[in-house]
């Protein structure tokens, strides 16, 4: 035994230790998700899915709202809709000393949609990301996440690092997710049009549940306990704000309700979603992101100076 | 709890040295093993937990009452045990499957389908305790008395959830008496493990995504692709199931265990007779034990026409172990068809050695023809229904056969040809890795070789055997 386990051993701890060295390589270009689970616990936080990943752009925050550090930490629709789950990984990322927090809390009507078909709490989608397993939101490297959720060699950790290039999608260090697209007009209106038959298709299938409703408020409520929480409805381009508005034609009035309910702000720029690029018609292209951000910023900075 | 995650690395770590350090106590031994089983298979599910402990106790206790008597009561007891397994593996298994035929075939309107979730490796656990009621009833078995011991050969977690399905003559015993760590067993089934999690991770799990593809999206795609599907599913299905076979073979052997050899390199066979000697072992020998040798007893006075309908009717046995779905059926129907000619030409039991380094035009011949033939019934195997299957099919027989594949990648190329060389050259050991001719310096530049590919090419994403859905 005691020859087996020596022998063993040397083959054991060389692996170990390439996947250790390759792991600290780890980094924006990794996959779309790591960078939510590395770094310190933030005390100013923007929520939501891939609309609000892309568009609302945590530097833009933090220059405009002196001394505060956002971190945005939304994922997409499928992994980050308001439920149970997102509310515990929020509880588990926000820093819990945080008194004074700013938080946006982004919606649309998908993120609080669920299925028309009846299916159990286990069969949500974001059963399957990875904030529904993670113990370590703020490691780096965050070994868990890597193991738990990195599919793919990695070696293509080390291969394809940042240092070399930066992929289409880079998520920074604090959350924002930047996608470097070809913006030209004619690719811009092929996504467009492939993503306005994927939200047709959606529109069809899903239906704002109360589930998701009671969710959001419990999120706003604990977050209340630490700061300022803004509700921010993101524009997106005409034709996905008109299968939104047929979807649920109602959504700003229930937003409105939640807001009023929870004493919170809400904010619905979607009646200048003519001022901004979208890559697909759906997400904020980079530029206007940090345009949009700045509006987001000044009306966080309006509401302040009317508080005080 | 997949053999290839991580918290099974850890679950076994943990466990592989509380089991040798109890070594000396079996008892103990016995009973640390039988919660690690059941602490295996709870992982998935702790709902069926119940069920497994509870049909292990029913299973128990009618062994010790076929035991207690002779005659007609004896075959009582041996009836009960059998109605109730296949009852159970009836209900969570196929009772939807015959209710819904059923309303379709007449037009009622159906009331009856349950929301019935399929216990994890209820096909294989339900045959463990067929065989020991049978091995009971022809007296090759004696009733176990030691309820841990029996508990133990129900729930044995290397091979419990994917076979292959050990029987009580060969598990029993082992569980009785004190197990023994050797140097040479414990290094060869690590070699064992290492090539199984080769060909799990790296050649079944970059050849999926490919498969899954194509066989979505068979009535957009050209014949050519189609046809290559097939044959990379050949290949995919092959490198899952045997690689998990391995595993669970190796890990058993790591806790000083011999359980059932599941494949003895079938890409090499050369009809399909010899095909089923070397894929899926363990089914193929339980059900030649238990279905074929009475079928053919009770069929001897056709001659070839009873071997024939005893053969058909248990391949379509085999097809339906696999599921409630007509394409598995008829999956099993044709591959019970081929064996036709064989008979026909008593060449059944005729056994063919590759005898040189490298096989002749015949032999090669002889291989190439029965994987397409393997091949062409894996297209029903795959596909999820019948109407799929037929567009599959008449997809390959078209006019676009002709014409280049699309999803040709060099790697997955170059991965078949690694595994199918690994498995050339030692197609006369007892697994793939069985490399201890070697000299120990070449032996290690190949462990390196071979860790540094599933290092490189791993997909670890995909940690599901396609054999744990039976």
């Amino acid at each position: 035994m005691k020859k087996f386990l020596f022998k063993i051993s040397f083959y054991l701890v060389s692996v170990i230790a390439v996947l250790l060295f390759l792991g600290t390589y780890a980094d924006g270009n990794t996959d779309d998700n790591y960078r939510h689970f590395t770094g310190s616990k933030p005390s100013d936080m923007i929520f939501g899915d891939s609309r609000s990943a892309q568009a609302v752009v945590p530097d833009v925050l933090d220059q405009r709202l002196k001394g505060r550090t956002f971190n945005n930490f939304s994922l997409n629709i499928a992994e980050s809709p308001y439920g149970k789950i997102y509310f515990e990984a929020i509880k588990k990322k926000l820093d819990p000393a945080t008194q004074n927090g700013i938080f946006i809390v982004t919606v649309d009507p998908w993120n609080v949609s669920l299925p028309k078909k009846e299916i159990s709490e286990k069969e949500y989608s974001e059963n399957n990301s990875a904030l529904a397993d993670m113990y370590f939101y703020d490691k780096a490297p965050n070994y868990e996440y890597l193991l738990k959720h990195y599919t793919r060699s990695w070696f293509n950790i080390f291969r394809e690092r940042e240092a070399i290039v930066k992929s289409n999608t880079y998520l920074h260090k604090n959350g924002w997710m930047e996608v470097n697209v070809n913006v030209s007009p004619d690719t811009v209106r092929a996504r467009r049009l492939i993503k306005i038959d994927q939200y047709k298709d959606l529109a069809k299938v899903q239906k704002i549940a109360s589930y998701r409703l009671n969710a959001l408020g419990e999120i706003i409520s604990y977050l209340k306990d630490h700061g300022r929480v803004y509700l921010v409805r993101i524009p997106a381009s005409e034709e996905i704000l008109e299968i939104e508005n047929r979807y649920s034609p109602d959504f700003n009035t229930i937003m409105k309700d939640v807001a009023k309910k929870n004493k919170v702000r809400f904010l619905d720029f979607t009646p200048q979603n003519k001022q901004y690029l979208y890559t697909d018609g759906n997400h904020m292209y980079r530029e206007s992101a940090r345009v949009f951000t700045a509006q987001i910023a000044d009306s966080i900075q309006g509401d302040q100076k009317s508080l005080r | 709890m997949q053999f290839t995650s991580i918290t099974f690395v850890l679950f076994f770590t943990i466990f592989f040295g509380v089991y040798w350090l109890l070594r000396k106590n079996l008892k103990r031994q016995n009973i640390v093993l039988l919660l690690a089983s059941y602490l295996f298979y709870g992982f998935w599910d702790w709902r069926f937990l119940a069920l497994l402990i509870g049909s292990s106790g029913i299973a128990y206790f009618l062994g010790l009452k076929i035991g207690e008597y002779e005659g007609r009561k004896k075959r009582l007891f041996v009836n009960i045990g059998l109605i109730l397994a296949i009852a159970s593996l009836f209900y969570f298994k196929y009772f939807n499957f015959f209710i819904d035929s059923f309303a379709e075939l007449f037009g009622i309107k159906n009331r009856l389908t349950l929301t019935i979730a399929l216990p994890l490796g209820i096909s294989f656990y339900t045959f463990r305790m067929i065989s020991y009621f049978l091995d009971l009833k022809n007296n090759k078995l004696k009733p176990e008395n030691d309820a841990i011991t029996f508990f133990n050969y129900i729930a044995f977690f290397p091979s419990m959830t994917s076979g292959p399905i050990d029987r009580g003559g060969l598990l029993l015993p082992q569980l009785r008496k004190e197990r023994v760590f050797t140097f040479e067993s414990g290094a060869d089934a690590s070699r064992q493990i290492l090539y199984g999690v080769f060909k799990k991770l790296v050649v079944a799990n970059t050849i999926t995504p490919v498969t899954q593809e194509i066989f979505q999206n068979y009535d957009h795609l050209a014949g050519s692709t189609v046809a290559l599907g097939m044959l990379l599913f050949l290949f995919e299905i092959y490198a899952d199931f045997s690689g998990y076979s391995d595993m669970a073979i190796g890990f058993a052997r790591l806790l000083g265990f011999k359980i059932t050899k599941n494949f003895a390199f079938p890409l090499f066979a050369q009809n399909i007779a010899e095909f089923w000697r070397k894929w899926h072992i363990s089914l193929t020998s339980w059900l030649t034990d238990y279905v074929f040798t009475p079928l053919v007893i009770h069929f001897r006075d056709y001659g070839k026409k009873g071997l024939i309908a005893a053969i058909i009717l248990n391949f379509i046995l085999i097809g339906a172990w696999h599921g409630p779905r007509y394409t598995f059926v008829l999956f099993g129907l044709l591959h019970g068809l081929y064996y036709i000619p064989l008979i026909l030409a008593n060449k059944l039991n005729k056994k063919k050695k590759i005898s040189g380094s490298f096989p002749t035009f015949k032999e090669a011949g002889n291989i190439a023809l029965t994987m397409l033939l393997v091949c062409f019934a894996f297209v029903l195997f795959a596909a999820p229904t019948l109407t799929d299957a037929v567009g599959m099919y008449s997809r390959i027989f078209s006019l676009s056969f002709f014409s280049v594949p699309q999803f040709f990648q060099l790697k997955i190329a170059g991965l078949i040809i690694i595994l199918l060389a690994i498995e050339w050259l030692n197609r006369d050991q007892e697994h793939g890795l069985e490399i201890s001719r070697l000299k120990p310096a070449l032996r290690r530049v190949f462990y390196i070789f071979l860790i540094f590919i599933i290092m490189y090419y791993g997909v670890f994403g995909n940690g599901s055997f396609i054999y744990e859905q039976f």
